[in-house]
């Protein structure tokens, strides 16, 4: 991007990167354009080449619908060449009256969202780097956006039946995924481990995003990434519950009551401080949620069996 | 903090959401975030209304007579720990704001507020340098 052609309007600034994805885009044979149903909205993803669709559409494939001409959200996605800004780890944010606007940039991505066009912008250096975007791709804009559809991004995961779930929270590391899966290979549906994203309204409903799981084998072992069988997915549900997991290292599988106060500590902030989110927004929206359903503490025990049936009980 | 002192929300950079009687705050700037348990929400929530410490302590010792020490120990300690983590700052002089009275929590007897601070996040916005950025616009690029 030439310094000369950019102005200090913010909107006068995105649309040079959607002619940087252009660029690339022509050089790698054109757009390869699908569309997703995220929540309650439809993303079209226009990535520059098949290589780049393939790799970043992996973890969202249980969500592609056929093409619509009106996408809430459409995000550009190009790969190579020097940074399109500057390429200095920092985090820019603007909140306007369409909802928060930001730009994200290191030497080898930038990730944008223009709220108020409702385009969005994502450049990796070379797709061998991109294992987060494989993982949970466009996570910041999709934090950034959903609250202005009434939906939070939620760091969180969610397990149950398409007439019920429940909302596993817990810190990084802490048990999410352990508990997902355990419920997972029992039977229950998957929404996710980590991420999912929750409305209020109607009624306090969990949408699945991300199919990849992400598993430590062992201590200091790769961490590996496993697609979890289609069978197993469940794309949303109404959410009958919230669990805080707290492993305990014993066998069994305690739960108990939690305050809505409670369930709201152990997910909102990590789901407002992680990702560059309306703040406010989702720490609202997270108090709506958790005063609606009921809240339990599991303590969580190394029998994954009990694990499972504990949080099944929930439902 | 001395008698008769007054505060504000210290809002931005903080914000808190208020669920059954149980409050959640966050200070955005620190990464910081705390939970505070329907006593220590009330008297939080009625300082940051403009009520002097020694209002709240008076009020409180309405309530339990017979506590009326330990309500101010209490009452004291959870003002200075709100002012120490910038939940609250000083506003001594402003007048008190009228606002509807808080529904007091359902206590059968004085029990001391309970205040949990959580650090967790803190490592994040470390490796995370935000530059908020005005109406004016983007950063300019380099």
């Amino acid at each position: 991007l030439a310094r000369a052609a950019l102005t200090p309007a913010p909107a006068e600034h995105l649309p040079l990167l959607t002619e940087a994805a252009d660029r690339a885009a022509c050089a790698a044979g054109g757009y390869d354009e699908r569309h997703f149903r995220i929540a309650r909205d439809t993303v079209r993803l226009r990535c520059a080449g098949r290589e780049l669709a393939a790799v970043l559409t992996d973890a969202v494939g249980h969500l592609e619908v056929g093409p619509t001409p009106r996408a809430a959200l459409t995000v550009h996605v190009w790969a190579g060449g020097s940074p399109p800004w500057g390429g200095r780890p920092e985090i820019r944010r603007w909140s306007g009256d369409d909802g928060l606007s930001f730009m994200q940039s290191a030497e080898d991505w930038l990730e944008a969202l223009d709220a108020g066009r409702g385009i969005g912008h994502l450049w990796l250096r070379s797709l061998g780097e991109a294992h987060h975007v494989r993982v949970a791709p466009l996570s910041p804009i999709l934090a950034a956006w959903l609250p202005s559809r009434g939906v939070v991004h939620a760091h969180a995961g969610a397990v149950g039946r398409a007439d019920g779930c429940v909302l596993l929270a817990a810190p990084s590391g802490r048990g999410k995924s352990t508990t997902a899966l355990a419920c997972a290979d029992a039977g229950l549906g998957y929404l996710g481990d980590d991420t999912c994203l929750l409305a209020a309204e109607p009624a306090p409903t969990a949408y699945a995003l991300y199919r990849l799981v992400q598993s430590l084998p062992g201590e200091g072992a790769p961490k590996q990434i496993r697609h979890m069988p289609a069978e197993a997915l469940l794309r949303e549900a109404p959410l009958r519950a919230i669990a805080i997991v707290e492993p305990t290292g014993r066998t069994e599988t305690r739960t108990s009551t939690a305050s809505a106060g409670e369930a709201v500590a152990a997910i909102a902030p990590s789901s407002m401080l992680r990702l560059p989110a309306p703040q406010e927004a989702v720490l609202r929206g997270l108090a709506r949620i958790a005063a609606s359903v009921e809240c339990h503490r599991v303590l969580a025990g190394t029998d994954r069996a009990g694990l499972a049936a504990a949080v099944e009980a929930l439902l | 903090v001395r008698q008769e002192s007054r505060f504000r929300s210290n809002s931005p950079p903080v914000i808190q959401e208020t669920i059954d009687g149980e409050t959640i705050m966050v200070n955005l700037d620190t990464g910081s975030y705390y939970w505070l348990d329907p006593l220590a929400s009330y008297v939080c929530g009625s300082l940051e209304d403009g009520a002097s410490t020694e209002e709240v302590v008076d009020e409180l010792s309405r309530r339990f007579p017979a506590e009326r020490q330990a309500v101010e120990r209490e009452v004291r300690g959870l003002a200075d720990r709100l002012v120490e983590e910038a939940l609250l700052v000083s506003a001594n002089g402003a007048e008190r704001v009228e606002r509807a009275p808080r529904e007091f929590p359902a206590l059968h007897a004085f029990e001391a507020p309970v205040f949990k601070t959580y650090t967790d996040m803190q490592e994040l916005l470390l490796l995370d340098p935000v530059h908020d950025v005005g109406v004016e616009g983007w950063p300019e690029p380099r």
